[in-house]
C-alpha cells in the first residue's frame, strides 16, 4: 500500500514537472505545447551520449538540461511565434514540431531502446517496509527542487512578475511595456529545462527512445487540464494526484493500461465539469 | 460567368465516377510496392474524408481518427474468425465503431480546439494500449493475419467505389444545412450557437459520421491488406492523418486525396532513410500552416481566382485573404 | 398590456461573487430599453444571461409566458432572443446573405423574419448584402452583427455596446436604425451602452445596475434627474 504510494508520488513527479513545463508556455502563449515530448526526447538522448563519451554523470545531466532548454527556445524562435496572432494553427504547428523532433531522434540514434546509467543506480533506499532505488529517489529530489526554484524565480523576481503579468492578460502587459518576445522566449526556456529535468529522471527508469514520452505528455496534459491551463500549483497537485491514480491503477488492475487511467480521469472531469474547461482558471500563473 | 448548378454537380459526379474507375485500374493494374503505395492512398482518401468533416468543416482536429480506423479494421476481423458473414461482420463493426464514436463524442464534443485535440489523442493512445495487449483478441503487438472474407474482386470494387461515394456524400453534405452549421462552428462557435445552430449536436452528428468512414475504410484495409498489427494504427498515424488534411486543404472536397498522395507519397515512395521523410514532412506542414493556411488546393484556388480578375479584386478584397467557404474549387 | 418579456430576481455567482444579484424587469413589445451602469456592474452578465449566454443561479427569465432561461443559448435563440456582442463577430469571409441564410434557417417560425433586403434596409447595409464582411467597414460589421440577429427573427434583440467605435454620425444613425427595428417589426430592443448621447435619447426607459443590483428604473428624464445613479456613476467610473 505505502510502496504503491510511494511508486505514485514518483511518478507524480515527473507529471508535475512536465505538466509545469506545458502550462508556463500554455500560460504565456496559449499553445498545447506537444513538441514537448520531442524535447525531452533529445535531451535524453544528448544525456546519453555525453555520458558515452565518458563525462561524468553529472556533466552529462547538465548538458541535456541545457539542450532541452535549447531546443525549446528553438522552437519558439523558428515557429511559435509566428503564429502568436493565429492561436488556431497552434496544435497543427505543435504536432509537426513533434514530428520533425522525434524523427530528428529516429535519424541520429536510431529506433532501438537505449539505457542510460547512473552513479545511484545500485542504491536502494529502505524504510519501513517501502523500498525506493536511489534513481527515483534522485528524481523526486530534483522535482523539487526544480519546481520550488521556479516557484521563488516567479514570485520573487521581477521577470516572474512580469510573466505572471503576460499569463493574465497579454494585451494590459504589452501596453504596460514589458517586452513579450522575451517573456515568451523565457516561457520556452523554462519549459525547456524542465523537460531536460524530465529527461534524466525519466530514462534511467524507463528506456530512451525517439517514443519515450509520448505517454507522459499524454499524462501531463491530463495533469494540465486537472489543474486548470496555465497554473503552475494547478499542475503540481494534479500531477501527484494522477501520479497516485494511475500508480494504484497499475498495482491493483492491471499495469498494461497504466496510462488509460489518465483517460478515465479526463472523462470524468469532463462529465462532471458540464460546462466544459473553459470556466477553469484558464489564464493564470503561479 | 458561373455554370448553372445542375452543370457543375453532374461534372463533379462525372468527376467522381471517373475518379473510381483511375482508382481501380491503379488498384487492379500497379504490384508490388507502388500497389501498396495505390492501396494506402485509396484507404487513406475513404478514411479521410470522414476526418474532413470534423476538422475540416467543423475545425476540430481529431487525433481520433486512427482509432475509428482501426476499429473498422480489428473488428471486423473478429467478426470474421467467429465464421460470421462478411457483410454483416463489416456492418457491425462500422456500427459498433460509430458507437464508439458517439462516446467519444458525448465526452470530447464539450471541449473545444486544444482540449479536444489532447482528448481525442488519449483515445488513440488507449486503443493502441489495446491492440498491444489485449492479444487474445487482437493478436498482440505482432498483429494477425485476416482472412479474406469479400472476395479478392470484390474488395478492389468496393475499394474504388468507395472513393467516388465517400467523397460524393461529403460533396452532398457540404451543401446542406449541415454543411454551413460546421463551417459556422469552424468561424465562431459561440456565434454560430447565438444564431441557433445547436453546435453540441452538429459536432455529435459530425463526429459519429467521421468515424463510420474511418471505420470502413479500416474494414477494407483488413481486407486487402491480409493483416493487420498495432504497427499500423499508431499515435504517428494519427498526426499524419491530421497532416494530410491541412496539407490537401481543409473543408476541399478533394483535400482527403490529394492530402494522401502528398503524405503516402513521401512516407513511402522517396526512401531518404529512417525518419527524413516524417522530418521533411513535418517541415512541410508547418510551412503550409504558416504560409498558405488553405493548403495545397487553397492556394491552387487563390491563385486561380487572382490570375481570373485581377481588377475587381484589387478594390474589394483587403490584406486579409478572404477564406472560400465552397468546398470544392 | 401583458408584457412579452418577464425577468424574474435573476442571480448569477460566480464562486461567492454575485454578478448579478436579483434583477427584475418586464418588457413590452417595441420598447427599448437602456440598460446601464458602471464598469463590473453586471451589465453583460444581465444580457448574457437573457441570451442563454449563462445559466443564472436562480430566477428566470420569461418570454410570452414561456421559461426561456438556463437551457442554452441556441434554445433562447428558437424561443425569440437574440443578441449581439461587445466586440465584432461574423462568420469570417462569408458574405452577409450567407450569414443570414444559416440564421434564417435555425428560426423554428420562418414567417416572423424580415426579408433580407428588408433587414437590410432598416439598418442602412443595402447593397452590402453579397460582399464578404471582412471588406465591411467596421461601422458596417456592427450593424451587419444586427442584422444576423434579426434574421433569427427574435422577439426581443439585445445589443450589447452597439455604438463601440463609432462616430457621432455613425452612432445617429445606429439610434434610428433600432428604433425603426423595435416600431416596424415589434421587436423588444435591450441596449447596453456607456455613450449617453446615444442612449438617452433612444430609449423609452432606463434601468440602471451597480453591483449587481438595480440602481434605479426610469424614463430617461428621471434617470437624468436622479441623484444617486449621478453619485453612482460618476463617482465610480
Amino acid at each position: 500500500m505505502t510502496q504503491v504510494l510511494v511508486d505514485g508520488i514518483f511518478l507524480g513527479c515527473l507529471f508535475a514537472v512536465v505538466a509545469v513545463g506545458l502550462t508556463l508556455v500554455y500560460g504565456v502563449m496559449e499553445v498545447p505545447n506537444f513538441a514537448h515530448a520531442g524535447i525531452i526526447v533529445l535531451a535524453a538522448y544528448t544525456t546519453w551520449s555525453v555520458s558515452q563519451a565518458g563525462a561524468p554523470f553529472v556533466l552529462a545531466a547538465l548538458a541535456g538540461i541545457a539542450c532541452g532548454g535549447a531546443v525549446s527556445v528553438l522552437t519558439e524562435v523558428l515557429a511559435y511565434r509566428w503564429i502568436i496572432e493565429r492561436p488556431a494553427a497552434a496544435p497543427a504547428v505543435a504536432l509537426g514540431l513533434l514530428l520533425i523532433l522525434q524523427n530528428v531522434a529516429l535519424r541520429l540514434y536510431g529506433g532501438a531502446g537505449r539505457s542510460l546509467d547512473t552513479p545511484y543506480d545500485t542504491v536502494l533506499l529502505r524504510f519501513g517496509g517501502v523500498t525506493l532505488p536511489g534513481v527515483k529517489a534522485a528524481l523526486i529530489v530534483l522535482a523539487v527542487a526544480s519546481l520550488g526554484a521556479l516557484h521563488l524565480l516567479l514570485t520573487r523576481t521581477s521577470l516572474g512578475r512580469a510573466m505572471r503579468a503576460v499569463a493574465q492578460d497579454r494585451e494590459a502587459a504589452g501596453m504596460l511595456g514589458i517586452p513579450m518576445r522575451r517573456q515568451y522566449m523565457l516561457a520556452f526556456l523554462i519549459a525547456g529545462l524542465l523537460g531536460g529535468v524530465a529527461a534524466i529522471a525519466y530514462a534511467p527508469t524507463f528506456q530512451i527512445s525517439p517514443y519515450m514520452a509520448d505517454e507522459v505528455l499524454l499524462s501531463a496534459f491530463v495533469v494540465v487540464v486537472l489543474g486548470g491551463l496555465g497554473s503552475v500549483w494547478g499542475a503540481v497537485t494534479g500531477g501527484l494526484l494522477l501520479g497516485i491514480v494511475q500508480g494504484f491503477g497499475a498495482a491493483y488492475v492491471s499495469s498494461a493500461y497504466q496510462s488509460a487511467f489518465g483517460l478515465l480521469v479526463l472523462v470524468l472531469i469532463l462529465v462532471l465539469r458540464p460546462d466544459g474547461l473553459r470556466s477553469t482558471n484558464a489564464r493564470r500563473v503561479a | 460567368m458561373r455554370a448553372s448548378p445542375l452543370v457543375r454537380h453532374g461534372a463533379v459526379a462525372a468527376g467522381l465516377v471517373a475518379l473510381s474507375v483511375v482508382a481501380y485500374l491503379l488498384l487492379a493494374g500497379v504490384q508490388g510496392d507502388r500497389g501498396q503505395v495505390v492501396l494506402l492512398v485509396v484507404v487513406w482518401t475513404i478514411a479521410l474524408t470522414g476526418l474532413n468533416l470534423i476538422m475540416g468543416l467543423g475545425g476540430y482536429p481529431s487525433l481520433a481518427h486512427v482509432a475509428f480506423f482501426a476499429g473498422g479494421a480489428y473488428l471486423s476481423a473478429y467478426f470474421l474468425e467467429r465464421g460470421w458473414p462478411m457483410a454483416l461482420g463489416a456492418a457491425l463493426a462500422v456500427g459498433l465503431t460509430m458507437l464508439g464514436g458517439l462516446v467519444v463524442a458525448l465526452v470530447f464534443s464539450r471541449t473545444r480546439g486544444q482540449y479536444f485535440a489532447i482528448g481525442t489523442m488519449f483515445c488513440t493512445a488507449v486503443v493502441y494500449l489495446v491492440l498491444t495487449n489485449a492479444t487474445g483478441f487482437t493478436g498482440g503487438p505482432n498483429g494477425k493475419p485476416v482472412d479474406l472474407g469479400f472476395s479478392m474482386t470484390a474488395t478492389l470494387v468496393l475499394l474504388a467505389a468507395s472513393v467516388g461515394l465517400g467523397l460524393g456524400a461529403f460533396y452532398v453534405l457540404a451543401r446542406t444545412r449541415f454543411g454551413d452549421r460546421l463551417r459556422a462552428i469552424r468561424e465562431d462557435e459561440d456565434l454560430a450557437r447565438h444564431v441557433g445552430v445547436p453546435t453540441a449536436r452538429v459536432k455529435l452528428v459530425a463526429m459519429v459520421l467521421s468515424s463510420g468512414f474511418g471505420a470502413w475504410a479500416g474494414v477494407l484495409f483488413a481486407q486487402y491488406n491480409g493483416v493487420i498489427a498495432p504497427s499500423q494504427f499508431t499515435f504517428v498515424q494519427s498526426f499524419l492523418m491530421l497532416v494530410a488534411i491541412g496539407l490537401g486543404g481543409a473543408g476541399r472536397l478533394l483535400a482527403p486525396l490529394v492530402g494522401s498522395a502528398i503524405v503516402i507519397g513521401f512516407t513511402q515512395l522517396i526512401k531518404l532513410g529512417p525518419g527524413v521523410s516524417q522530418i521533411v514532412l513535418g517541415v512541410l506542414f508547418i510551412l503550409v500552416t504558416l504560409l498558405v493556411p488553405g493548403g495545397v488546393l487553397g492556394g491552387l484556388a487563390q491563385l486561380a481566382r487572382r490570375l481570373r480578375r485581377t481588377p475587381p479584386a484589387a478594390e474589394t478584397e483587403r490584406s486579409t485573404p478572404v477564406r472560400v467557404k465552397e468546398a470544392a474549387s | 398590456m401583458t408584457a412579452l418579456l418577464t425577468v424574474d430576481r435573476v442571480v448569477k455567482r460566480y464562486g461567492g461573487l454575485a454578478a448579478v444579484d436579483g434583477v427584475s424587469f418586464t418588457l413590452g413589445a417595441g420598447d427599448v430599453l437602456g440598460l446601464i451602469g458602471p464598469n463590473g456592474s453586471g451589465k453583460t452578465t444581465l444580457l448574457g444571461i437573457l441570451a442563454g449566454t449563462h445559466d443564472p443561479t436562480s430566477g428566470t427569465v420569461t418570454l410570452d409566458g414561456r421559461v426561456c432561461s438556463g437551457r442554452g443559448a441556441h434554445r433562447a435563440v428558437h424561443a425569440g432572443i437574440a443578441r449581439t456582442f461587445q466586440t465584432t463577430r461574423l462568420f469570417g469571409g462569408w458574405t452577409l446573405r450567407e450569414a443570414l441564410r444559416l440564421a434564417r434557417r435555425e428560426n423554428r417560425r420562418p414567417a416572423d423574419v424580415a426579408s433580407d433586403e428588408r433587414i437590410a434596409a432598416l439598418l442602412a447595409l443595402d447593397g452590402l448584402l453579397d460582399r464578404p464582411c471582412t471588406s465591411l467597414t467596421s461601422a458596417a460589421q456592427r450593424l451587419a452583427m444586427i442584422a444576423l440577429a434579426l434574421a433569427t427573427g427574435p422577439r426581443v434583440l439585445l445589443l450589447d455596446e452597439p455604438a463601440v467605435g463609432m462616430d457621432t454620425a455613425e452612432s445617429a444613425a445606429l439610434a434610428r436604425a433600432v428604433r425603426d427595428v423595435a416600431d416596424d417589426l415589434g421587436v423588444a430592443v435591450v441596449v447596453v451602452d456607456h455613450n449617453m448621447h446615444f442612449l438617452m435619447p433612444l430609449a423609452d426607459s432606463v434601468l440602471v445596475m451597480a453591483s449587481g443590483t438595480v440602481l434605479a428604473t426610469g424614463t430617461p428624464a428621471q434617470i437624468r434627474a436622479d441623484e444617486a445613479v449621478i453619485a453612482s456613476y460618476l463617482g465610480e467610473t
